[in-house]
C-alpha cells in the first residue's frame, strides 16, 4: 500500500512547485478510488470464474466479494485467505493507474482523470489482469509468464501514458521555458520507498515465506541496484555528469524489468536484466524528447512501458527451471518457444491498451474535456483544480 | 554452461561499469554564473 503514495512522492517532486499538490493527490486519489472499485467489481472481473470460457474476462459471480472469504482459493492461494490475496491484488490493480498519472501531470482536468482511472481500471487493466493471472485467461493458458506484473501492470500503464502523452499534447511552454523538478529529494525519497515497496509486489507474488520469496526478494533487489548504477553511468558518459535523479529512475526502470523475472530468474540474469534496463530506458526517453513532441512529462512509457517490454522478453531469455519448477526455461535454457510466448503477450497487450486507452480518452475528452484551460495551466493545477498550495513559504 | 556464460556477462557488465566511472568526469563544473563570478572580481562598490 505504501507503494501508490510513493509513487505520488517520486512524481510529485519531479514536477513544478505549483502542481505538486494535484500531482500527489493523482496517487493519493486512486488508492481511494482503486479500492472501493476492486471491491464491487473489479477483483471480479480480473480474479472471477471465466465468464464465456475464452479467458478474456472474469464473469461477475464475486461482485462486491460475494463467495470471496477466508477459505483459500486454490486457483490462486492454496495456504492463505482468499480475501488476503484479493487485498494482494488489489495494490497492483491500484498502483497501475496511478503509474499512467505521470504522463498527463501538469495540464490534466481532475474530473477528467477521475473517469479515466476508474474507466482504465475496469477496461484495460481488469481484463488483461485475467488473460495473464486468471483462472483460464488466455495467455495463461498458453504458457506466457509474468511473475509480478511486467505486462499487467508496467507495459499497460507505460503504453496507456504514451497514449495519454500523445492526446493531452504537450504542456505550455515546453521547450521554451525551464521545467525542472521543483524538489529532487522528494524524488529521491519516493524511489526509495518504491523500492522498499517492491519486495512486497515482487517476493509477496511468491505467496508464502520460502525458497521463491527468497529468490524474488534477491534478483529484485539486484536488478534495482544494477539499473541505478546503469542508467547513472550512460547519463554521467551523455551529458558529464553523475544525476542523482538519473540513479534514482534507474534504480526505478531495474525495478520495472525484473518484476515479470522475479520468480523465474537467478541472480546473475538479474544483473544483465538491470542493466538492458538501465541502457533501453535511458536511451528510450532520450530518443522519444529528440524526435518527437509527445510529452510524456515524468518519462512513464521511457521506464515503465520500455523496462515493461525488456522484463517480458528477458523473461523468455534467462526463465529457468532451476529457480522455478512451475515456470519454464527461456531461449537461453532451451526452449525458444518461451520467447515467442512471451513476445506474443506483450505485442497483443501493447495493441490492445493502446487502442482502448485511445477510446477511453477520446470519449472523456467529448463529454468533460481533458485538458486544463490555458490559463489554469499557467498558474498551476493545485490552486486551479483544488483551491489549495503546497507550500506557504 | 548458460549459468557461466551469464556470470561472465554479468562481471564484465560491472566491471565496464566501474571503469567508466574511473573514466568519467570527476565534476560536473561550476554553475555558469558561479564561473562568471570567479572569473572577473566584483568591480568595487562607488563611493
Amino acid at each position: 500500500m505504501l507503494m501508490t503514495p510513493a509513487v505520488g512522492f517520486f512524481y510529485g517532486g519531479l514536477v513544478r512547485r505549483k502542481n505538486v499538490l494535484s500531482t500527489i493527490m493523482h496517487s493519493f486519489f486512486i488508492l481511494a478510488l482503486i479500492s472501493v472499485q476492486w471491491v464491487l467489481w473489479g477483483y471480479s472481473l480480473a480474479f472471477g470464474p471465466d465468464a464465456g470460457g475464452l479467458g478474456l474476462i472474469g464473469g461477475l459471480d464475486w461482485l462486491g466479494l460475494r463467495g470471496v472469504g477466508m477459505e483459500p482459493n486454490p486457483d490462486y492461494a492454496a495456504t492463505v485467505p482468499h480475501q488476503a490475496y484479493m487485498a494482494f491484488q488489489m495494490m497492483f490493480a491500484i498502483i497501475t493507474p496511478a503509474l499512467i498519472t505521470g504522463a498527463f501531470a501538469e495540464r490534466k482536468r481532475f474530473k477528467a482523470f477521475v473517469l479515466f482511472s476508474l474507466l482504465w481500471a475496469t477496461l484495460v487493466y481488469d481484463p488483461v489482469a485475467h488473460w495473464v493471472w486468471g483462472a483460464g485467461g488466455w495467455l495463461k493458458t498458453l504458457g506466457a509468464l509474468d511473475f509480478a506484473g511486467g505486462t499487467v501492470v508496467h507495459i499497460t500503464s507505460g503504453v496507456s501514458a504514451l497514449v495519454a502523452a500523445l492526446m493531452l499534447g504537450p504542456r505550455l511552454g515546453l521547450g521554451e521555458e525551464p521545467m525542472d523538478p521543483h524538489d529532487a529529494t522528494m524524488t529521491v525519497l519516493g524511489a526509495a520507498l518504491l523500492w522498499f515497496g517492491w519486495f512486497g509486489f515482487n517476493a509477496g507474488s511468491a505467496l508464502a515465506a520460502g525458497a521463491l520469496a527468497t529468490n524474488a526478494f534477491v534478483v529484485t533487489n539486484t536488478a534495482a541496484a544494477m539499473g541505478a548504477l546503469t542508467w547513472m553511468t550512460v547519463s554521467w558518459a551523455h551529458h558529464g555528469r553523475p544525476s542523482v535523479l538519473g540513479a534514482a529512475a534507474g534504480a526505478v526502470a531495474g525495478l520495472v524489468a525484473i518484476t515479470p523475472a522475479a520468480g523465474y530468474v537467478n541472480a546473475t540474469a538479474a544483473i544483465l536484466i538491470g542493466l538492458g534496463a538501465g541502457v533501453f530506458c535511458y536511451w528510450a526517453i532520450q530518443l522519444r524528447a529528440r524526435l518527437t513532441r509527445i510529452d510524456d512529462a515524468l518519462d512513464v512509457w521511457g521506464v515503465h512501458g520500455v523496462g515493461g517490454t525488456w522484463g517480458a522478453l528477458a523473461t523468455g531469455l534467462f526463465a529457468t527451471l532451476a529457480v522455478n519448477p512451475d515456470g519454464a526455461n527461456g531461449l537461453f535454457y532451451g526452449d525458444p518457444s518461451q520467447f515467442l510466448k512471451q513476445l506474443v503477450a506483450v505485442v497483443v497487450v501493447w495493441i490492445y491498451t493502446a487502442v482502448v486507452t485511445w477510446v477511453i480518452l477520446k470519449v472523456i475528452d467529448l463529454v468533460v474535456g481533458l485538458r486544463v484551460e490555458e490559463r489554469e495551466e499557467v498558474l498551476g493545477l493545485d490552486t486551479t483544480q483544488h483551491g489549495e498550495v503546497a507550500y506557504q513559504l | 554452461m548458460v549459468e557461466y556464460v551469464q556470470l561472465l556477462a554479468a562481471l564484465g557488465s560491472f566491471g565496464a561499469l566501474v571503469v567508466g566511472w574511473l573514466m568519467l568526469p570527476a565534476s560536473a563544473g561550476l554553475p555558469a554564473p558561479l564561473e562568471s563570478a570567479q572569473a572577473s572580481p566584483r568591480p568595487a562598490r562607488a563611493a
